[in-house]
Protein backbone atom coordinates (compact mmCIF):
# COMPACT_ATOMS: atom_id res chain seq x y z
CA UNK A 1 0.00 0.00 0.00
CA UNK A 2 1.37 3.51 -0.48
CA UNK A 3 0.49 6.72 0.23
CA UNK A 4 -0.04 9.67 -1.57
CA UNK A 5 1.58 12.84 -0.67
CA UNK A 6 -1.06 15.82 0.81
CA UNK A 7 -3.19 17.05 -1.58
CA UNK A 8 -1.44 20.56 -3.02
CA UNK A 9 -3.29 23.86 -0.81
CA UNK A 10 -3.49 21.16 2.30
CA UNK A 11 -3.51 23.19 5.51
CA UNK A 12 -1.37 20.74 7.07
CA UNK A 13 1.48 22.42 6.99
CA UNK A 14 3.89 19.67 7.44
CA UNK A 15 4.04 16.84 4.80
CA UNK A 16 4.80 13.38 6.27
CA UNK A 17 7.96 11.42 5.01
CA UNK A 18 6.54 8.80 6.79
CA UNK A 19 3.29 6.98 6.53
CA UNK A 20 0.56 9.51 7.71
CA UNK A 21 -1.53 7.55 9.78
CA UNK A 22 1.23 5.97 11.77
CA UNK A 23 2.47 9.97 12.30
CA UNK A 24 -1.06 10.55 13.25
CA UNK A 25 -1.14 7.83 16.04
CA UNK A 26 2.40 8.77 17.58
CA UNK A 27 1.24 12.55 17.99
CA UNK A 28 -1.65 11.92 19.17
CA UNK A 29 -0.04 9.51 22.29
CA UNK A 30 1.55 13.14 23.35
CA UNK A 31 -1.73 15.62 22.44
CA UNK A 32 -5.07 15.04 23.02
CA UNK A 33 -6.82 14.59 19.85
CA UNK A 34 -9.16 17.95 19.94
CA UNK A 35 -5.65 19.88 19.94
CA UNK A 36 -4.06 18.05 17.67
CA UNK A 37 -6.70 18.92 15.31
CA UNK A 38 -7.20 22.51 16.00
CA UNK A 39 -3.19 22.93 15.96
CA UNK A 40 -3.20 21.30 12.31
CA UNK A 41 -6.01 23.44 11.41
CA UNK A 42 -5.08 26.79 12.06
CA UNK A 43 -5.23 29.42 9.56
CA UNK A 44 -1.74 31.35 8.31
CA UNK A 45 -0.87 35.09 9.61
CA UNK A 46 -1.33 35.51 5.72
CA UNK A 47 -5.43 34.45 6.27
CA UNK A 48 -5.13 36.24 9.55
CA UNK A 49 -4.40 39.99 7.57
CA UNK A 50 -6.94 38.82 5.08
CA UNK A 51 -9.08 38.49 8.13
CA UNK A 52 -8.06 41.69 9.31
CA UNK A 53 -8.68 43.77 6.36
CA UNK A 54 -12.18 42.52 5.40
CA UNK A 55 -11.39 41.11 2.08
CA UNK A 56 -12.27 37.48 2.75
CA UNK A 57 -15.45 35.63 1.03
CA UNK A 58 -18.35 35.48 3.70
CA UNK A 59 -17.95 32.42 4.40
CA UNK A 60 -14.11 31.96 4.99
CA UNK A 61 -14.74 35.02 7.33
CA UNK A 62 -17.04 33.40 9.24
CA UNK A 63 -15.07 29.93 9.73
CA UNK A 64 -12.09 32.05 10.79
CA UNK A 65 -14.59 34.01 13.06
CA UNK A 66 -15.81 30.69 14.40
CA UNK A 67 -12.03 29.38 15.02
CA UNK A 68 -11.28 32.40 16.94
CA UNK A 69 -14.21 31.23 19.57
CA UNK A 70 -11.38 28.75 20.44
CA UNK A 71 -8.09 29.01 19.80
CA UNK A 72 -6.64 31.13 22.65
CA UNK A 73 -3.63 30.73 20.44
CA UNK A 74 -4.67 32.22 17.48
CA UNK A 75 -6.98 34.73 19.28
CA UNK A 76 -3.39 35.94 20.65
CA UNK A 77 -2.03 36.06 17.15
CA UNK A 78 -4.96 37.99 15.50
CA UNK A 79 -4.14 40.67 18.50
CA UNK A 80 -0.69 40.90 17.92
CA UNK A 81 -1.32 41.13 14.21
CA UNK A 82 -3.54 44.09 14.58
CA UNK A 83 -1.30 46.06 17.35
CA UNK A 84 1.70 45.35 15.86
CA UNK A 85 3.37 43.80 18.97
CA UNK A 86 2.64 44.17 22.64
CA UNK A 87 2.93 48.23 22.87
CA UNK A 88 -0.34 49.70 21.55
CA UNK A 89 -2.48 47.06 23.77
CA UNK A 90 -0.38 48.26 26.77
CA UNK A 91 -0.79 52.06 26.03
CA UNK A 92 -4.84 50.97 25.53
CA UNK A 93 -4.51 49.03 29.32
CA UNK A 94 -3.16 52.53 30.60
CA UNK A 95 -5.60 54.82 29.06
CA UNK A 96 -8.05 52.58 30.56
CA UNK A 97 -6.58 52.37 34.11
CA UNK A 98 -6.37 56.56 33.65
CA UNK A 99 -9.84 56.49 32.80
CA UNK A 100 -11.21 54.57 35.82
CA UNK A 101 -8.77 56.27 38.16
CA UNK A 102 -10.59 59.65 37.13
CA UNK A 103 -14.02 58.07 37.12
CA UNK A 104 -14.99 61.20 39.01
CA UNK A 105 -13.41 63.30 36.07
CA UNK A 106 -11.20 64.52 38.51
CA UNK A 107 -8.95 65.13 35.61
CA UNK A 108 -7.21 67.36 33.39
CA UNK A 109 -8.95 68.07 30.56
CA UNK A 110 -7.94 68.85 27.43
CA UNK A 111 -8.92 72.56 26.42
CA UNK A 112 -10.92 71.72 23.07
CA UNK A 113 -12.49 68.54 22.15
CA UNK A 114 -11.60 67.61 18.44
CA UNK A 115 -13.66 68.86 15.81
CA UNK A 116 -15.19 65.96 14.75
CA UNK A 117 -16.51 65.01 18.39
CA UNK A 118 -18.03 68.55 18.22
CA UNK A 119 -19.56 67.58 14.51
CA UNK A 120 -20.93 64.67 15.41
CA UNK A 121 -22.49 65.59 19.19
CA UNK A 122 -24.45 68.47 17.08
CA UNK A 123 -25.79 65.85 13.76
CA UNK A 124 -27.18 63.04 16.13
CA UNK A 125 -29.03 60.83 13.67
CA UNK A 126 -32.99 61.54 15.00
CA UNK A 127 -33.08 57.27 15.72
CA UNK A 128 -30.69 58.16 18.82
CA UNK A 129 -33.21 60.23 20.34
CA UNK A 130 -36.06 57.50 19.79
CA UNK A 131 -36.23 56.77 23.41
CA UNK A 132 -37.64 60.75 24.07
CA UNK A 133 -41.00 61.54 24.26
CA UNK A 134 -42.86 64.34 22.65
CA UNK A 135 -41.25 67.55 24.47
CA UNK A 136 -43.45 69.32 26.59
CA UNK A 137 -41.88 72.59 26.13
CA UNK A 138 -41.20 74.91 22.79
CA UNK A 139 -37.54 74.55 21.58
CA UNK A 140 -36.92 70.58 23.43
CA UNK A 141 -35.59 68.08 21.65
CA UNK A 142 -37.72 65.72 23.54
CA UNK A 143 -38.79 64.72 27.24
CA UNK A 144 -37.47 62.01 29.29
CA UNK A 145 -38.98 61.20 32.52
CA UNK A 146 -38.87 64.66 34.24
CA UNK A 147 -36.04 66.01 32.11
CA UNK A 148 -36.50 67.86 28.91
CA UNK A 149 -33.70 67.56 26.58
CA UNK A 150 -32.03 70.61 25.32
CA UNK A 151 -29.32 69.67 23.25
CA UNK A 152 -27.21 66.62 22.95
CA UNK A 153 -23.47 67.26 24.61
CA UNK A 154 -21.54 64.60 23.38
CA UNK A 155 -21.91 60.81 22.36
CA UNK A 156 -20.74 57.97 21.72
CA UNK A 157 -21.21 54.09 21.55
CA UNK A 158 -22.14 53.60 24.86
CA UNK A 159 -24.52 56.46 25.49
CA UNK A 160 -25.79 59.90 24.80
CA UNK A 161 -25.14 62.92 27.03
CA UNK A 162 -27.78 65.72 27.02
CA UNK A 163 -28.15 69.15 28.35
CA UNK A 164 -31.39 68.94 29.92
CA UNK A 165 -34.00 70.85 31.99
CA UNK A 166 -35.29 69.27 35.29
CA UNK A 167 -39.01 70.10 35.81
CA UNK A 168 -38.84 68.55 39.55
CA UNK A 169 -36.12 71.11 40.40
CA UNK A 170 -35.87 73.40 38.11
CA UNK A 171 -32.75 73.70 36.92
CA UNK A 172 -30.59 72.96 33.99
CA UNK A 173 -28.47 69.73 34.41
CA UNK A 174 -26.14 67.09 32.10
CA UNK A 175 -27.94 64.12 31.90
CA UNK A 176 -26.22 60.90 30.30
CA UNK A 177 -28.28 58.23 29.34
CA UNK A 178 -27.15 54.33 28.37
CA UNK A 179 -27.13 53.52 24.56
CA UNK A 180 -30.81 51.56 24.12
CA UNK A 181 -29.02 48.91 22.33
CA UNK A 182 -26.65 48.42 25.45
CA UNK A 183 -30.08 48.81 27.65
CA UNK A 184 -31.67 45.60 27.44
CA UNK A 185 -28.13 44.18 28.97
CA UNK A 186 -28.42 43.61 32.67
CA UNK A 187 -24.34 43.42 32.87
CA UNK A 188 -24.12 47.04 30.82
CA UNK A 189 -27.10 48.42 33.14
CA UNK A 190 -25.52 47.20 36.34
CA UNK A 191 -22.02 49.01 35.20
CA UNK A 192 -23.86 52.03 34.14
CA UNK A 193 -25.62 52.32 37.62
CA UNK A 194 -21.89 51.50 39.46
CA UNK A 195 -20.12 54.13 37.04
CA UNK A 196 -23.04 57.13 38.49
CA UNK A 197 -22.57 56.04 42.48
CA UNK A 198 -18.40 55.91 42.35
CA UNK A 199 -18.91 59.36 40.57
CA UNK A 200 -21.83 60.53 43.20
CA UNK A 201 -19.82 59.53 46.11
CA UNK A 202 -16.17 61.85 44.72
CA UNK A 203 -17.01 65.24 46.58
CA UNK A 204 -14.43 67.71 45.07
CA UNK A 205 -14.50 71.22 43.70
CA UNK A 206 -13.11 69.42 40.11
CA UNK A 207 -15.74 67.09 40.02
CA UNK A 208 -19.44 67.09 38.54
CA UNK A 209 -22.23 66.66 41.59
CA UNK A 210 -24.25 63.61 40.48
CA UNK A 211 -28.11 64.73 41.25
CA UNK A 212 -29.47 61.42 40.94
CA UNK A 213 -29.76 57.85 38.81
CA UNK A 214 -32.80 55.91 37.17
CA UNK A 215 -31.77 52.59 36.79
CA UNK A 216 -35.37 51.80 36.46
CA UNK A 217 -35.43 54.32 33.45
CA UNK A 218 -35.66 53.30 30.01
CA UNK A 219 -33.15 53.25 29.00
CA UNK A 220 -30.99 54.22 32.40
CA UNK A 221 -29.88 57.62 33.23
CA UNK A 222 -28.07 59.79 35.58
CA UNK A 223 -27.65 63.44 35.57
CA UNK A 224 -25.52 66.56 37.09
CA UNK A 225 -25.00 69.90 37.35
CA UNK A 226 -24.70 71.36 34.08
CA UNK A 227 -22.69 74.45 34.67
CA UNK A 228 -19.03 72.25 35.19
CA UNK A 229 -20.93 70.12 32.36
CA UNK A 230 -19.63 71.88 29.42
CA UNK A 231 -15.98 71.93 31.05
CA UNK A 232 -16.20 68.29 30.98
CA UNK A 233 -17.77 68.06 27.82
CA UNK A 234 -14.55 65.52 27.01
CA UNK A 235 -15.10 63.61 29.87
CA UNK A 236 -18.93 63.25 29.14
CA UNK A 237 -17.81 62.40 25.45
CA UNK A 238 -15.18 59.91 26.80
CA UNK A 239 -17.82 58.27 29.02
CA UNK A 240 -20.00 58.30 26.64
CA UNK A 241 -18.02 55.90 24.38
CA UNK B 1 7.08 50.45 16.00
CA UNK B 2 9.77 53.74 15.18
CA UNK B 3 9.31 57.09 16.47
CA UNK B 4 12.41 57.87 14.36
CA UNK B 5 12.60 61.58 14.09
CA UNK B 6 12.91 62.15 10.30
CA UNK B 7 9.78 60.48 9.74
CA UNK B 8 7.89 62.98 11.69
CA UNK B 9 8.72 65.88 9.34
CA UNK B 10 5.56 65.70 7.54
CA UNK B 11 2.96 66.92 9.93
CA UNK B 12 5.19 69.38 10.83
CA UNK B 13 5.45 71.00 6.97
CA UNK B 14 1.78 70.73 6.99
CA UNK B 15 1.29 73.33 9.64
CA UNK B 16 3.59 75.73 8.19
CA UNK B 17 1.36 76.45 5.76
CA UNK B 18 -0.81 78.54 7.65
CA UNK B 19 -3.65 78.29 5.77
CA UNK B 20 -3.76 74.57 6.00
CA UNK B 21 -6.66 74.80 8.77
CA UNK B 22 -6.68 70.84 9.01
CA UNK B 23 -2.94 70.68 9.52
CA UNK B 24 -3.53 72.81 13.07
CA UNK B 25 -6.55 71.76 14.06
CA UNK B 26 -4.93 67.77 13.43
CA UNK B 27 -1.86 69.34 15.54
CA UNK B 28 -3.67 70.29 17.93
CA UNK B 29 -5.93 68.00 18.80
CA UNK B 30 -3.10 65.85 19.40
CA UNK B 31 -0.50 67.91 21.36
CA UNK B 32 -2.85 70.95 22.93
CA UNK B 33 -4.37 68.00 25.56
CA UNK B 34 -0.55 66.94 26.56
CA UNK B 35 0.48 70.35 27.15
CA UNK B 36 -2.65 71.36 28.88
CA UNK B 37 -1.94 68.04 31.48
CA UNK B 38 1.67 69.36 31.78
CA UNK B 39 1.12 72.15 32.90
CA UNK B 40 -1.73 70.98 35.54
CA UNK B 41 0.96 68.68 36.46
CA UNK B 42 3.36 71.84 37.49
CA UNK B 43 0.96 72.76 39.80
CA UNK B 44 -1.40 75.14 37.35
CA UNK B 45 -4.99 75.89 37.75
CA UNK B 46 -7.05 75.36 34.82
CA UNK B 47 -7.27 78.77 33.45
CA UNK B 48 -3.62 79.07 33.96
CA UNK B 49 -2.58 76.07 32.39
CA UNK B 50 -5.14 76.54 29.14
CA UNK B 51 -3.14 79.83 29.42
CA UNK B 52 -0.12 77.70 29.03
CA UNK B 53 -1.04 75.65 26.32
CA UNK B 54 -2.33 79.00 24.02
CA UNK B 55 1.39 80.59 24.38
CA UNK B 56 3.12 76.86 23.45
CA UNK B 57 0.85 76.70 19.95
CA UNK B 58 1.64 80.06 19.60
CA UNK B 59 5.49 79.40 20.05
CA UNK B 60 5.26 76.58 17.83
CA UNK B 61 3.35 78.79 15.39
CA UNK B 62 6.80 81.27 15.49
CA UNK B 63 9.26 78.75 15.38
CA UNK B 64 7.96 76.23 12.63
CA UNK B 65 7.87 79.40 10.13
CA UNK B 66 11.41 80.19 11.43
CA UNK B 67 12.66 76.39 10.83
CA UNK B 68 13.72 76.15 15.23
CA UNK B 69 13.31 73.00 14.74
CA UNK B 70 15.94 70.40 13.24
CA UNK B 71 14.19 66.81 12.93
CA UNK B 72 18.05 65.74 12.74
CA UNK B 73 18.53 66.65 16.20
CA UNK B 74 15.28 64.40 17.64
CA UNK B 75 12.33 63.89 17.89
CA UNK B 76 9.29 66.53 17.97
CA UNK B 77 7.85 65.50 21.20
CA UNK B 78 11.04 65.86 22.52
CA UNK B 79 11.51 69.48 21.39
CA UNK B 80 7.98 70.66 22.21
CA UNK B 81 8.75 69.35 25.74
CA UNK B 82 11.79 71.99 25.77
CA UNK B 83 9.12 74.50 24.59
CA UNK B 84 6.42 73.83 26.93
CA UNK B 85 9.09 74.09 29.66
CA UNK B 86 10.37 77.64 28.59
CA UNK B 87 7.02 78.75 28.43
CA UNK B 88 6.06 77.26 31.64
CA UNK B 89 9.38 79.37 33.06
CA UNK B 90 8.02 83.02 31.60
CA UNK B 91 4.89 82.16 32.77
CA UNK B 92 5.84 81.94 36.45
CA UNK B 93 8.58 84.53 35.89
CA UNK B 94 5.66 87.12 34.83
CA UNK B 95 3.75 85.98 37.78
CA UNK B 96 6.91 86.38 39.87
CA UNK B 97 6.97 90.23 38.83
CA UNK B 98 3.66 90.97 39.66
CA UNK B 99 3.68 93.27 42.92
CA UNK B 100 3.65 91.91 45.97
CA UNK B 101 3.52 92.91 49.76
CA UNK B 102 5.80 91.27 51.18
CA UNK B 103 9.10 91.25 48.83
CA UNK B 104 9.46 87.93 50.33
CA UNK B 105 12.55 86.40 48.81
CA UNK B 106 11.08 83.15 49.59
CA UNK B 107 7.89 83.46 48.16
CA UNK B 108 9.50 84.86 44.80
CA UNK B 109 12.03 81.67 44.31
CA UNK B 110 9.24 79.69 44.82
CA UNK B 111 7.46 80.94 42.23
CA UNK B 112 10.34 81.00 40.05
CA UNK B 113 10.95 77.07 40.63
CA UNK B 114 11.38 75.21 37.60
CA UNK B 115 9.63 71.44 37.46
CA UNK B 116 13.18 70.04 38.25
CA UNK B 117 14.71 68.57 34.80
CA UNK B 118 14.94 64.92 35.97
CA UNK B 119 14.65 61.41 34.17
CA UNK B 120 11.66 60.84 35.71
CA UNK B 121 9.71 64.10 34.00
CA UNK B 122 10.94 63.39 30.61
CA UNK B 123 9.89 59.74 30.84
CA UNK B 124 6.58 61.11 32.67
CA UNK B 125 6.11 63.27 28.92
CA UNK B 126 6.65 60.11 26.84
CA UNK B 127 4.47 57.98 28.65
CA UNK B 128 1.71 60.92 28.56
CA UNK B 129 2.30 61.31 24.71
CA UNK B 130 1.78 57.78 24.05
CA UNK B 131 -1.13 58.00 25.80
CA UNK B 132 -2.96 60.96 23.90
CA UNK B 133 -1.90 60.05 20.87
CA UNK B 134 -3.90 56.75 21.39
CA UNK B 135 -6.69 58.84 21.87
CA UNK B 136 -6.09 61.13 19.47
CA UNK B 137 -6.06 58.27 16.90
CA UNK B 138 -9.47 56.26 18.56
CA UNK B 139 -11.00 59.71 17.83
CA UNK B 140 -10.18 59.84 14.61
CA UNK B 141 -10.67 56.37 13.36
CA UNK B 142 -14.68 55.85 15.66
CA UNK B 143 -16.54 56.66 12.93
CA UNK B 144 -15.71 54.12 10.29
CA UNK B 145 -17.16 51.42 12.88
CA UNK B 146 -20.01 49.84 13.86
CA UNK B 147 -21.04 50.56 17.40
CA UNK B 148 -21.03 47.17 18.60
CA UNK B 149 -17.76 47.20 16.87
CA UNK B 150 -16.53 49.73 18.88
CA UNK B 151 -17.67 48.90 22.12
CA UNK B 152 -16.08 45.27 22.02
CA UNK B 153 -12.78 47.15 21.43
CA UNK B 154 -13.08 49.50 23.78
CA UNK B 155 -14.32 47.25 26.40
CA UNK B 156 -11.96 44.68 25.83
CA UNK B 157 -8.81 46.65 24.68
CA UNK B 158 -8.95 49.82 26.68
CA UNK B 159 -11.17 48.72 29.67
CA UNK B 160 -9.68 45.33 30.22
CA UNK B 161 -13.07 43.38 30.21
CA UNK B 162 -13.33 39.69 29.08
CA UNK B 163 -13.75 38.85 25.70
CA UNK B 164 -16.21 36.08 27.28
CA UNK B 165 -17.94 39.14 29.44
CA UNK B 166 -18.18 41.74 26.63
CA UNK B 167 -19.66 38.77 24.37
CA UNK B 168 -22.64 37.60 26.65
CA UNK B 169 -22.89 41.71 27.09
CA UNK B 170 -23.25 42.36 23.21
CA UNK B 171 -24.80 39.51 22.07
CA UNK B 172 -21.97 38.52 20.02
CA UNK B 173 -19.61 35.63 19.75
CA UNK B 174 -16.17 35.32 21.16
CA UNK B 175 -14.51 35.07 17.60
CA UNK B 176 -16.29 38.23 16.61
CA UNK B 177 -15.19 40.09 19.62
CA UNK B 178 -11.76 39.67 18.50
CA UNK B 179 -12.26 40.26 14.96
CA UNK B 180 -13.50 43.46 15.95
CA UNK B 181 -11.30 44.60 18.64
CA UNK B 182 -8.18 43.77 16.25
CA UNK B 183 -9.47 45.55 13.52
CA UNK B 184 -9.99 48.69 15.26
CA UNK B 185 -6.26 48.22 16.96
CA UNK B 186 -5.02 47.57 13.63
CA UNK B 187 -6.96 50.78 12.12
CA UNK B 188 -5.28 52.78 15.08
CA UNK B 189 -2.02 51.63 14.89
CA UNK B 190 -2.16 52.95 10.56
CA UNK B 191 -3.42 56.04 12.37
CA UNK B 192 -0.36 56.38 14.11
CA UNK B 193 2.00 55.08 11.81
CA UNK B 194 0.11 57.77 9.12
CA UNK B 195 0.89 60.62 11.92
CA UNK B 196 4.51 59.85 11.76
CA UNK B 197 5.33 59.79 7.94
CA UNK B 198 2.32 60.99 5.88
Amino acid sequence: MTHAAPPAGSKFPVRFSRPAVISTMTLSETLPRAELIMAASCPTIERWKEHLDGGLAPQVHDEMTLHLDQCADCQRTLEHIAAGGDSLLDVARQVGQATEACAGHDSPLPPSLPQQTQAEATAAPDDDLAFLAPATRPGALGRLAHYQALAVVGKGGFGIVLKAFDDKLHRVVAIKVLSPSLAASGTARRRFVREAQAAAAVKNEHVVAIYNVEDEAQPPTWSWNSSTASRCKTSSTRLAH
Amino acid sequence: MSDASGTRASLLLRIRDATDQNAWRDFAALYAPLVQRFGRRAGLQDADAHDLTQQVLQAVSTAIHRLEYDPTKGSFRGWLYGVARRQLYKLREREGRQPRGSGDTDANLRLNELPAPDADDSDWWEAEYKKQRFLWATERVRGDFQPASWQAFWLTAVEGQSAAAVASMLGISVGAVYTAKSRVLDRIKQEIAALLDT
